[in-house]
């Protein structure tokens, strides 16, 4: 094979799943109808809501512990303080800045107990959070649906259920909706770009640019790259993990938050759950892989997700005459996405320990 | 011991922040009255109606004699602006004034005519 088909080959690879979704985009805009104005207003939105949620996957992928199926507990820590400020009627910034601080002790502690399973199941991290995710929303949903007016004192009965103890099924949150994007924002040709909110979110870029080069953010990069070797320079590998996984869920809390003040309606007991999944979807469709991601494939990957989101429902109903067809596209994609990345990293490793061997062999031939 | 000094303040500014958001964060359900009452000594007799702004809101409040409505405002300390109107609702004067809610309660009242002609 030739070096150019190799290459072209290595890129398709590499590439694969950003490129089948823009495919997917590229046909799908045409047939839903939606208007150029519509899709940059829908995308703008949703690259503010989504953004800071994805971000917070990189450091944990940065420390070689695969994608952080366990940012579900930040989110749940995040939706436990938003609970709170929407019992004591705490309304605007001051709410969503209340609500971080509450959320943040709870962040950390989630975080540390994900961090420390994770420590015992080296090398299978991501189905070991996937499945503390699991147990971790029974804990939440013991706790929000009989802990709180039980144990917990809860006075707003507008969030009680009627029986005196758990929270609705839907919280609402007009008392802190949008407050972050609606502090700045700029309208253009009839669009709004939420400025605060994507200051935000670029002050965060900084931040993961900034952590990189701390000596935490290289012990990270190094126990990532190969952890014996981390160990054996002295790096504590353990606690450099345990430290990736609490910044990563505090940073998730806070993505949680940020994603439901624009929503405006807290989902109490299903929220978190389909903030892992879409996240992680997202940054894989950017063109992340279980062991690489960067800024870049965020927003290619929230742009590219979110506009086949915003596409399949209208394209559904041209092509079939249906929209829920549309819908049951996006979400088994989801999974299917995911899917595919994994089996594309397991494909990848594959291939890379063949092409070492085949390496060795040369080398062990040409010596002899 | 450096180390320990410095956590311990970042934990005290973050509770202290917590403290000033709920403060200034919370919200109060106020009345607002258009009611006859007596401030001064000086009994004042509704007016015919009135807009009213609160903390410079750009959604006036109208407020007819003999009523009140039901707002929500956040945190204790507010500027209130009154329009008193004429019939065909253009105003004819206006009135500014503060008051600060006691927070005791989570409804309050605040009559209007206490900041007209204050110095009645």
């Amino acid at each position: 094979m030739s070096n150019n088909m190799k290459s072209l080959k290595h890129l398709l690879t590499q590439y694969a799943v950003p490129l089948i979704f823009l495919t997917i985009c590229v046909v799908g805009i045409p047939i839903s109808k939606l208007s150029g104005q519509y899709l940059i207003q829908e995308l703008i939105t949703r690259l503010a809501r989504n953004s800071f949620l994805i971000l917070s996957l990189l450091i944990p992928i940065m420390a070689g512990m695969g994608l952080n199926f366990g940012m579900v507990l930040g989110a749940m820590a995040g939706q436990i303080g938003l609970i709170m400020i929407s019992d004591w009627g705490i309304v605007g910034i001051d709410g969503i800045i209340l609500a971080a601080i509450l959320a943040t002790p709870l962040a950390v502690l989630f975080g540390w107990i994900c961090g420390s399973v994770l420590n015992k199941a080296i090398g299978r991290e991501m189905v070991t959070a996937y499945i503390l995710g699991f147990f971790m929303n029974g804990v939440y949903q013991l706790v929000v649906l009989y802990g709180f007016g039980a144990v917990i004192p809860i006075n707003n009965t507008d969030i009680l259920l009627s029986r005196g103890y758990g929270i609705r099924n839907v919280t609402d949150l007009h008392n802190i909706r949008q407050s972050i994007d609606s502090l700045y924002s700029l309208n253009i040709l009839d669009v709004t770009i939420p400025v605060s909110t994507l200051c935000l979110i670029a002050v965060f870029c900084v931040f993961i640019l900034w952590f990189k080069r701390t000596k935490l953010g290289q012990d990270m990069r190094a126990s990532g790259e190969d952890m014996l070797v981390a160990h054996s320079t002295g790096i504590p590998v353990m606690r450099t993990r345990i430290l990736a996984i609490i910044i990563s869920t505090v940073l998730a809390c806070y993505g949680q938050i940020i994603f439901l003040q624009n929503i405006g309606t807290l989902n109490t007991y299903n929220s978190h759950e389909q903030a892992g999944i879409y996240a992680i979807a997202s940054l894989l469709v950017g063109g992340a892989t279980v062991t690489k991601a960067s800024i870049w494939n965020v927003f290619v990957g929230v742009i590219l997700f979110h506009l086949m989101f915003i596409i399949s429902p209208l394209a559904g109903k041209s092509l079939m005459g249906e929209a829920q067809i549309g819908e049951y596209f996006r979400v088994f994609v989801s999974y299917a996405i995911i899917a595919l990345a994994l089996v594309l990293h397991a494909w990848r490793r594959k291939c890379d320990l063949a092409n070492a061997r085949s390496l060795a062999r040369e080398t062990a031939e040409g010596t002899n | 011991m450096k180390r320990l000094l410095i956590n311990i303040a970042l934990i005290l500014s973050l509770a202290g922040l917590g403290v000033f958001c709920y403060i200034n964060g919370k919200a109060y359900r106020v009345f607002i009255e258009n009611t006859a009452s007596v401030y001064n000594g000086v009994e004042k007799q509704p007016v015919e109606a009135a807009h009213v702004y609160i903390d410079n809101n750009s959604v006036p409040l109208l407020i007819l004699a003999e009523d009140k409505t039901l707002t929500t405002v956040k945190g204790k300390k507010h500027t209130i602006k009154v329009d008193i109107l004429d019939e065909k609702d253009q105003p004819i004067e206006s009135f500014k004034g503060t008051f600060t809610l006691s927070g005791k309660s989570d409804q309050e009242s605040i009559n209007i005519l206490q900041f007209l002609h204050p110095n009645q």
